[in-house]
């Protein structure tokens, strides 16, 4: 069985692997916020306009770490990173202040040790940051992060779960300041800021290019200390691609130190309060930037913000939007197919082996309790490679257990003055199964097949962070930003498709019951 | 003919027995009764005349070869089998579980729907009206008229019968055994026929094999039995049958 499981998942990648080597294209990563997502934009346009290359997006990746397996595994071969993320996560070294150096010891250490190279620095510093409320700085006269420390024991900080663990977050922080806040909160980087200004909390993590500082009336209080270390932005790209499309690196250098702090928060401000897209700001900076703004003038309308509802921003990105149904349907349908391929059989040897039961049941019932970011991520982990292969075998592992379970069920229901007609009358085994049980089981295992496709279609959603695409790039865009239309614009049809394929399974349902 | 020679079944490993050294033969177109109570060993015997159960000793011959060295599918195919709870397939028609035997032996379409039609007439169930209805939409009796008639299916020259008309009510158990001596004066069947009712046995049966606690005490037509009964049991069983008819006899 788990040879079988092996062997649809190696067939399954090498259809990805062929699928995205396809002639001369690049693959680009982002992770999953904002910035990340425009200055992605921005690289693949500069690529677009400037070279032949087929650019291939595998945005919204879940991490550090998941882009950077990524790049070494070969399933992206260029993304944004920041000099600190690099020495901190990566190179695992200790924090360098001086931002050149830190560039140099970034930049030395990828190319000894993973054969990649630091592309020259887009100019801005999205370090971190703490913010508070403008009044509340204005009030009590704040203006550094030390002035915090005399108030720190009636202070409720919100910080993103990174930051809480993070050496240069908040356990240094706390160190370097001396600050004894009197409660922390775990908060989602879309939230935090919303927490802020509601009072909910007092201070926050920032960066300091986000674009909803000025928008929610927020100040950042000087790093008096120096302790948050330089966040430098710079392309990373493995070596062998810089070599194979030299053109690369003349397009890219059009990026070299040309966005500043200010320059980078507008244009999330842009994207994450104005709700324009990261393509259309990026594109706008293009224009802007290299001449030939003639095509898109600064008068690109706020899209949407005066339409209001999911429905307006549905029409608007209709295409977008059939594209990420058809991906999702397609995660669902593979995952649900392949769980019902494995699942069944395994249903029937469990009903057929006692011996084989609990085994069976207890490792389905341990993977439901896995929560599903932490297996996509372990996943990836274990096949090194990004997208549909690793989202398909997660969604396989937890549609699983209902389709046993039921075909379990189903088998063990049909009565037992059936099952010895069917032998005194010289059934042989493999006909009582075909002819007998499975058809009288069928409704309960077709039950079982409904309950898997409906979870599957909500865990499909998660398969963004893989970069697996479906609805959940709207959901987690949504999320990031704090734009509960573009959440929607996921999440509702995600419950329709959930609701419609349960339907239609129900239909198939009543179809097979007989007797 | 089918011969049981010092037939023995345990289930535990010899401490207890449920079927103990019992020695009897059917011959061609007799139908032999094996009566008792609950748990004497009369479904365990009949069971392992087509190896649904696995004698522990003793031995089981079928027209001279021993059961144990037959094919067991072919084996089964070749017995035709009415079950004590029916067991029709819910999810078939009753025409198709009357067929069902004829399709595991290969047999045509053409010849096992004709074969299904005469069978259902056979029993008395109009072939056009009951033969696409599933098991749930007939009654009872109707249920076990199907049963019969698939145990016929592949026209099967023995017929184990297992408690068939248990279930039933008074008025279609009698019935059926009617029925049962007619289709059996017609079809010439060697049958086994189990059952704890005297009265069924005494109607049916060419002989009545008495068993009790494992063992066959007596073999022997109903007179012999009543007339000389071997042993305590067997003379009981009659007085207590006989004051249960005298007792209807009296009835105001």
């Amino acid at each position: 069985m788990r040879r079988a499981l092996s062997a649809i998942l190696i067939l399954l990648c090498c259809a990805a692997g062929t699928m995205a080597r396809q002639a001369e294209t690049i693959r680009l990563g982002a992770k999953n916020f904002t910035e990340q997502e425009i200055l992605g934009e921005l690289v693949a346009q500069l690529i677009e306009n400037g070279t032949d290359l087929r650019v291939v997006r595998r945005f919204g990746l879940g991490g550090t770490d998941i882009c950077h397996a990524a790049l070494l595994g070969g399933e992206i071969d260029l993304y944004v990173e920041y000099t600190g993320t690099a020495l901190l996560n990566i190179l695992k070294r200790g924090v360098i202040a001086n931002p050149d150096r830190a560039y140099r010891a970034a930049a030395r250490g990828y190319r000894e040790r993973f054969d990649l190279e630091w592309l020259p620095p887009i100019g801005f510093n999205n370090t971190y940051a703490i913010a508070v409320r403008a009044d509340d700085a204005a009030q009590r006269g704040w203006r550094t992060i030390s002035d915090l420390a005399a108030h720190a024991a009636d202070l409720r900080g919100g910080f993103t779960s990174e930051f809480m663990e993070r050496p240069d977050g908040l356990p240094g922080l706390a160190r370097a300041y001396d600050l004894a806040l009197a409660r922390t909160t775990d908060l989602d980087p879309g939230l935090m800021y919303d927490a802020l200004s509601r009072g909910q909390v007092d201070l926050i993590c920032a960066f300091a290019t986000d674009g909803r500082l000025a928008e929610y009336n927020l100040v950042v209080l000087e790093d008096d200390r120096a302790f948050f270390p330089p966040y430098d932005a710079a392309p990373v790209a493995r070596s062998a691609v810089l070599a194979r499309h030299p053109r690369l690196r003349e397009v890219l250098a059009a990026l070299a130190g040309t966005i500043d702090d200010e320059s980078m928060r507008r244009m999330n401000h842009a994207v994450d309060v104005l709700s324009r897209s990261p393509a259309d700001v990026a594109r706008q900076w293009i224009d802007e930037r290299l001449g030939d703004a003639a095509t898109v003038g600064a008068a690109e309308p706020d899209a949407v913000g005066d339409v209001p509802g999911v429905i307006a921003l549905a029409i608007e990105r209709r295409g977008e939007l059939a594209r990420k149904i058809g991906e999702h349907l397609i995660l669902t349908s593979l995952g649900v197919s392949i769980a019902v391929l494995i699942g069944v059989p395994l249903g029937i040897l469990i009903h057929r082996r006692a011996a084989a039961r609990s085994a069976v049941l207890a490792f389905t019932e341990i993977v439901q309790t896995i929560p599903s970011l932490a297996m996509l991520a372990f996943l990836f982990a274990m096949y090194g490679l990004l997208g549909t292969a690793p989202a398909v075998t997660a969604l396989v592992l937890y549609a699983l257990l209902p389709i046993v379970l039921n075909t379990f069920t189903g088998l063990r229901e049909v009565p037992r003055q059936v099952i010895e007609a069917a032998n005194g009358l010289g059934f042989s085994s493999r006909q009582r199964l075909w002819m007998v049980e499975l058809p009288l089981a069928a409704p309960v295992i077709i039950a079982g097949i409904r309950a898997a496709t409906v979870l599957t279609v909500g865990i499909a959603t998660l398969s963004t962070y893989i970069g697996a695409g479906g609805l959940g790039d709207f959901i987690a865009r949504g999320l990031a930003r704090n734009d509960s239309r573009l959440t929607l614009l996921g999440a509702v049809p995600a419950a329709v498709m959930a609701v419609l394929l349960s339907l239609l399974i129900r239909l198939l349902e009543r179809l097979v019951r007989r007797g | 003919m089918i011969r049981l020679s010092q037939l023995s079944k345990s289930f535990d490993g010899g401490t207890t027995f449920a079927v103990r050294e019992v020695s009897l033969d059917v011959s061609e177109g007799e139908t032999l009764v094996l009566l008792g109570a609950s748990g004497c060993g009369k479904t365990t015997t009949l069971k392992m005349i087509n190896r649904l159960i696995e004698p522990s000793s003793g031995r089981i011959e079928v027209d001279g070869v021993d059961v144990l060295k037959r094919h067991v599918l072919e084996l089964r195919r070749s017995i035709g089998y009415v079950f004590q709870d029916i067991g029709l397939f819910p999810h078939f028609t009753a025409r198709e579980n009357v067929e069902i035997v004829p399709r595991l032996l290969g047999w045509s379409v053409q010849r096992r729907r004709a074969r299904a039609t005469e069978l259902l007439n056979l029993v008395g169930l109009d072939a056009s009206e009951f033969g696409g209805r599933l098991p749930r939409r007939l009654s009872g009796g109707q249920q076990q008229r199907i049963g019969i008639a698939r145990a016929l299916a592949a026209d099967p020259k023995y017929l184990l019968m297992d408690e068939p008309f248990g279930a039933l009510d008074a008025v279609t158990r009698d019935q059926l055994q009617r029925e049962l001596i007619d289709l059996r004066a017609a079809l010439g069947k060697t049958i086994v026929f189990v059952t704890h009712d005297l009265f069924e046995a005494i109607r049916l049966a060419d002989r009545i094999g008495v068993m009790n606690d494992g063992r066959l005490d007596q073999i022997g037509a109903a007179a012999e039995l009543m007339d000389k009964p071997a042993t305590p049991f067997v003379a009981d069983l009659f007085e207590h049958a006989k004051r249960q008819a005298a007792l209807i006899a009296e009835a105001p």
